[in-house]
């Protein structure tokens, strides 16, 4: 038996806006399935996504979408000047 | 026109734009051509043919000058303007909350994922300093592009690196937040992509 958590796991996709939030519990199929669909549609479009932590300590570049990660930001892709 | 020297004072830039050297006519002058048809006529006399009047002329040398007015609006016409003129403040002001909206959500977006070190830094001097894994240190400043700098062991930016997300509406603070996680952990995809160029002492 599956015992669930309200452990709240957050991707922030950078754009115009600031950036937009998309909220998964790791314990929900279909919201990490979301999550996962939305970091895959915009790796193919160029973004990074890095898995940090909220200090600002840690943080690794993510090849694949991580449900476990408390915190995703989704870059956009960088361009030379 | 005569080349400037130092030695006299009628050769000024001004003189010399007023004057043909020789100090002692006035229609030859650069002025005096610009406002004559000929050199050997002044301005006041012979108006109708000087390039100021051709200028401002309906191509015809007779003197006449069209000067169109504006056409008086009907009430309706000037409805139809303001109408656009409100819809038209109406967006920008809207453009304007947006974007100021994005711009804090961005900084604290930001501010969110620096380290005190970091946020001490970006609150006193709007530039952070960021520590790759490769052991080189960059100086991240508030901007768009151009703003990473390498800094030696000395403190000094030998460096300069010109890489910006894309696109180019994203504020300027996820720009900087996104140069920092990439120096942090994806210093050799950042740097690929850069334009560098060094840093003289001159700078």
């Amino acid at each position: 038996m599956t015992t669930a958590t309200s452990e709240k796991h957050e991707m922030a996709v950078m754009d115009e806006t600031g950036d937009t939030k998309l909220i998964w519990n790791e314990d929900n199929d279909v919201e990490v399935e979301a999550a996962r669909t939305m970091f895959n549609s915009l790796k193919k479009k160029g973004y990074v996504g890095y898995s940090v932590d909220k200090k600002g300590e840690k943080g690794t570049l993510l090849t694949e979408f991580d449900p476990a990660a408390e915190k995703i930001i989704m870059a956009p892709q960088m361009k030379g000047g | 026109m005569t080349h400037i020297t130092a030695s006299n004072s009628t050769t000024a830039t001004w003189n010399c734009w007023n004057d043909t050297g020789t100090a002692t006519s006035v229609i030859d002058t650069t002025w005096g051509c610009w406002a004559n048809s000929t050199v050997t006529t002044t301005a006041t006399t012979a108006g109708s043919a000087t390039t100021w009047m051709q200028w401002m002329s309906d191509g015809t040398t007779s003197g006449t000058y069209v000067v169109t007015q504006p056409a008086q609006l009907s009430k309706e016409q000037l409805a139809v303007v303001k109408q656009q003129q409100a819809e038209f403040n109406k967006a920008q002001a809207e453009l304007q909350a947006k974007q100021k909206h994005a711009k804090a959500k961005a900084e604290q977006l930001l501010v969110e994922h620096l380290t005190e070190e970091q946020e001490k830094a970006w609150k006193e001097n709007r530039a952070i300093f960021v520590t790759a894994k490769s052991g080189r240190r960059f100086k991240i400043r508030e901007g768009r592009a151009g703003n990473i700098e390498e800094i030696n062991a000395e403190g000094k930016a030998i460096r300069s690196f010109c890489v910006h997300v894309e696109p180019y509406n994203v504020p300027d603070a996820d720009n900087v937040l996104a140069q920092k996680l990439a120096l942090e952990h994806n210093e050799e995809a950042l740097l690929r992509v850069a334009n560098s160029h060094p840093i003289t002492p001159y700078r």
